[in-house]
């Protein structure tokens, strides 16, 4: 499961709309969607040979839900604000890399792991970091 | 200790009543100076008897609370957040189990090892007080029934 989630995340820090192609989305995955997330709205489907994404607003922000085929929910997704992330994680930003900026930002959901990604750039630099919440920022990958 | 503290946030953080009149340990002041060093408009609220000392402050333009022993260990943190920065999994928890409730408050707490969210809803009959951990496992903390 780890290494799925890994996938997932590189493919939303590295641009998703490519990987996916337009048929007839998986029963499982929408059933599932319409019990884990009744009240959504706006949803949209792709689907690609290993996963289900759904694109939905929930309470009024987007978010991506990947579903595998059995109809299980392997993570859910959604960018946030820095000042949306947990304090001691956004005062970490500040202080430790004041250097760059945010080009993106975020959250990870699966049953197992909650996960932060932030990618950071500055004239010469783009890395991503992660966190688990609890224990700081980690490097995580460079892009450029 | 966590769940009291929180209850302080949760329950009736209006009832709190600054005291300016017992001098805060040298070591937590230090302490707080090195953790939040750039904090504005700080208010102590020592309580002795608990052995915590409780910081109300400004902090990166949000309200921010901290509580340390008098040894100048850093406890916990919490700030209030808005039900919009919730983790995902604690938003569809709540959709799913407590549409019926309005949130009141929510208080995110961390303590080096852990963060969660101390969630106060309430509904015509009702008020809870509710613990989240951002994968959305949750645990009621309080359950106060409204007077009639």
């Amino acid at each position: 499961m780890k290494k799925t989630i890994l996938a997932l995340a590189v493919i939303l820090t590295i641009g998703m709309t490519s990987a996916f192609a337009n048929e007839d989305i998986n029963q499982n995955a929408v059933a599932s969607f319409r019990k884990d997330f009744a009240t959504a709205r706006n949803v949209s489907w792709q689907q690609s040979r290993n996963y289900v994404k759904a694109t939905f607003d929930l309470n009024n922000q987007v978010m991506y839900a990947f579903y595998n085929y059995r109809g299980e929910l392997m993570a859910v997704i959604h960018h946030i604000l820095s000042n949306e992330l947990p304090g001691d994680l956004e005062s970490a930003l500040k202080k430790e890399y004041r250097e760059y900026w945010v080009s993106d930002l975020f959250e990870l959901s699966s049953d197992d792991q909650h996960l932060y990604y932030v990618t950071l750039e500055n004239a010469d630099t783009t890395i991503v970091l992660k966190s688990d919440g609890s224990s700081g920022w980690k490097y995580y990958k460079k892009l450029k | 200790m966590f769940i009291s503290l929180a209850m302080l946030l949760t329950l009736d953080a209006s009832a709190q009543q600054v005291s300016d009149q017992d001098p805060i340990s040298p070591k937590v002041l230090k302490s707080f100076q090195q953790e939040f060093a750039k904090a504005t408009n700080i208010s102590w609220m020592p309580d002795k008897d608990k052995n915590i000392y409780h910081a109300r402050f400004q902090y990166n333009n949000e309200p921010v609370e901290a509580f340390f022993t008098d040894d100048g260990t850093l406890v916990s943190t919490a700030r209030f957040i808005s039900e919009r920065q919730l983790p995902i999994m604690v938003i569809k928890e709540l959709l799913n189990n407590y549409s019926f409730y309005t949130i009141r408050q929510v208080v995110e707490f961390t303590n080096g090892q852990e963060t969660s969210y101390m969630v106060n809803a309430y509904n015509e009959k009702e008020t809870l007080v509710l613990k989240f951990f951002a994968n959305g496992d949750s645990q009621r903390v309080k359950r106060i029934k409204n007077k009639s």
